[in-house]
């Protein structure tokens, strides 16, 4: 590589370039190090186990950031996938619970039992495994939306139809939730999971150990994600988000690229849903339906689409200021929401995230123009 | 053998026929000037070539291969590169990265996940060659139109391919970039097989040695400037005015 030696170094100093290499990764340090060992400590288990639920939604945003941010898919129907892995760990946890349960014959879940149903489906069958049920939390997502993305994308269907579509996809799925009672549980959804893998959930120790996990999980996806956005195949992503067509002319096929990329996406969804699971206690249609993808998507919006931190903490303060809000004056919320909405669509289209690089750039300007103008007074 | 070989092909649109019984061979080493007025089928030729407009009729051959049906990325992949009218870069990409993503295509999926070092010696190359090693770190979308220009040819270098198919290279370039467009031209020539789409008649003048013209869709005719330019066909559908006139 003697070539890459020619290339002038932008003009900063060694230090200096050092100093704004090492301060991203001392950033992460310092959050993960914070939400680890401060903020169980100092938050009460009510504020922690929410905190816990926005988390979740920050790792869905990761995905949608990575789709939509990187890839120009804009999927307004990743609650499909959140609730994908939401119930592949609900019915487990529901198995788990009926199992204890001595009310319950045969392990069978009671709204079964209501529903006149006298034994357990074929597809839940596997589900009394938690390995099988983690497994396919993650699996199942990546797969129908493998399967989907690759279908549509290889048709050439993008933009408005593909949010369309995904949009559909999401009423669609509710649809056959809802309407398969006996098998999914309606509309009420699957509630009161006790147990996972033997060990009460209802525990404060509990609560704390998946709050940890989700950290950890949420951390440990950021570093995979950021890694594949800086890779070729990042590159290729934007490339393909801003022409497609003339990426064919490179010589790529554009969809595999964003087959993958929304099939990673689906999969990060489903690994918020499955933790969102024993966190919230609940999972039902009304929580991945049509309005939870579209609040997904805000949440990354404003945020920021095209940088994963910023997605990711998009979805903790959107989250965060729905609960705080709602708690105060529960009515203004939604106008409030729709008009940060409108503010960030119309003036800082890249989000709170843009906003940061957008002052930089600006701070910036400044600085090379008066550098400039000291090169040029006389010595 | 020749690298290319259109044989009778025909494109139509509805009831606008923009090819009409095109038949033209390249041999390696060739280098093309295609010109005709607006609405020749210029364009629509590179495009048909490209995959990117498919054949209503007639055949096309690369390197002995029929390049009928295949996707525009197998194209780029069985060695035909092009440029596009209006540059095409990726704006929000940088330079180098421009010209990296070009030079990757043959990369599996798995190594294009890879973790990225160093830009590849080729990129880096081919970057000096078109003189835009200095605006490596810089997004594309800062470049003048020049600079755009002449990094699309960068990008077309770096897919390796035979056959390379530039459609108006020199288009809104001042006389310096013009220069230098045609020098790096003349110099791309003698080791690839190249058909350029030009209007420019002083750059024709300059660089052009065999010229085929195209009018309405068919091939007017095939020589060297010279010789096209005082075809009195030419001269009449091409300029647009009558022999007595066309005098330059």
């Amino acid at each position: 590589m003697t070539h890459t030696s020619t290339v002038p170094a932008p003009p900063v100093s060694r230090a200096a370039s050092l100093g704004r290499r090492l301060r991203g990764p001392a950033v992460f340090v310092a959050l993960l190090a914070a939400a680890l060992l401060v903020v169980p400590v100092v938050l009460e288990p009510f504020r922690l186990n929410l905190l816990a639920q926005y988390l979740c939604y920050a790792i869905v945003a990761l995905g949608i950031a990575l789709a939509w941010g990187r890839g120009g898919m804009l999927t307004l129907g990743h609650g499909v996938y959140f609730g994908l892995g939401a119930y592949a760990m609900a019915m487990h946890l529901t198995l788990a619970r009926a199992a204890q349960d001595p009310l319950d014959p045969d392990g069978l879940p009671s709204f079964m039992v209501w529903s006149g149903l006298s034994e357990l489906p074929w597809f839940w069958v596997p589900f009394a495994s938690p390995a099988v049920a983690v497994v396919a939390a993650v699996l199942v997502p990546g797969a129908v939306a493998a399967l989907l993305g690759w279908s549509v994308f290889r048709q050439r269907v993008r933009g408005a139809y593909f949010a369309i579509l995904n949009q559909a996809l999401a009423a669609a799925f509710v649809l056959l939730l809802v309407g398969q009672q006996h098998l999914t549980g309606g509309s009420n959804g699957l509630t009161d999971f006790p147990v996972f893998a033997g060990h009460s959930l209802y525990t404060p120790t509990a609560q704390t150990t998946l709050y940890v996990l989700t950290v950890l999980v949420l951390a440990g996806l950021y570093l995979l994600l950021r890694h594949i956005t800086r890779s070729r195949f990042g590159t290729l992503l934007i490339a393909i988000r801003d022409g497609e067509d003339r990426v064919r002319h490179l010589g790529y096929d554009p969809t595999w690229a964003k087959t993958l990329a929304y099939a990673l996406s689906a999969m990060a969804a489903g690994i918020g849903g499955a933790l969102f699971v024993p966190i919230m206690g609940i999972i039902s249609p009304s929580l991945i339906g049509v309005i939870p993808s579209i609040m997904m998507v805000l949440a990354v919006a404003i945020g920021g689409r095209y940088s994963l931190a910023g997605a990711a903490l998009g979805a903790v303060l959107m989250n965060a200021a729905q609960t705080t809000f709602s708690e105060h004056f529960a009515g203004t919320w939604t106008y409030l929401q729709g008009a940060l909405f409108v503010v960030v669509i119309a003036l800082a289209p890249a989000g709170l995230a843009g906003l940061a690089g957008q002052v930089r750039q600006a701070l910036h300007h400044r600085r090379a123009h008066v550098t400039h103008t000291s090169h040029g007074s006389p010595r | 053998m020749s690298l290319l070989t259109i044989d009778d092909l025909t494109v139509t649109f509805g009831d606008f026929t923009a090819l009409d019984h095109v038949t033209l061979s390249l041999d390696e080493g060739d280098l093309l000037f295609l010109i005709g007025p607006n609405g020749a089928g210029k364009t629509t030729l590179i495009d048909t070539i490209t995959g990117r407009t498919r054949p209503t009729s007639g055949t096309l051959t690369f390197d002995g291969r029929p390049l009928h049906g295949m996707a525009e990325h197998h194209i780029v992949r069985a060695g035909i590169g092009r440029t596009f009218q209006t540059s095409v870069v990726f704006e929000h990409l940088t330079v180098a990265d421009n010209v990296d993503l070009a030079a990757s295509h043959h990369l599996r999926p798995w190594q294009l996940l890879r973790r990225r070092r160093a830009l590849p010696e080729a990129v880096t190359h081919i970057l000096e060659r078109v003189g835009l090693t200095e605006r490596l770190h810089d997004r594309a979308g800062t470049l003048s139109h020049g600079q755009r220009q002449w990094l699309e040819i960068a990008m077309l270098l770096a897919q390796r391919p035979r056959l390379l198919l530039l459609d108006e290279p020199v288009a809104g370039m001042n006389t310096d970039e013009r220069t230098r467009t045609g020098e790096l031209l003349t110099e791309i020539a003698t080791d690839h097989t190249i058909i350029v789409i030009e209007h420019d008649m002083d750059f024709l003048r300059r660089y052009a040695h065999q010229v085929v013209v195209l009018h309405e869709g068919a091939v007017l005719t095939r020589g060297d400037l010279a010789t096209v330019q005082s075809d009195p066909r030419v001269q009449e559908v091409y300029l647009g005015r009558t022999p007595s006139e066309a005098t330059t």
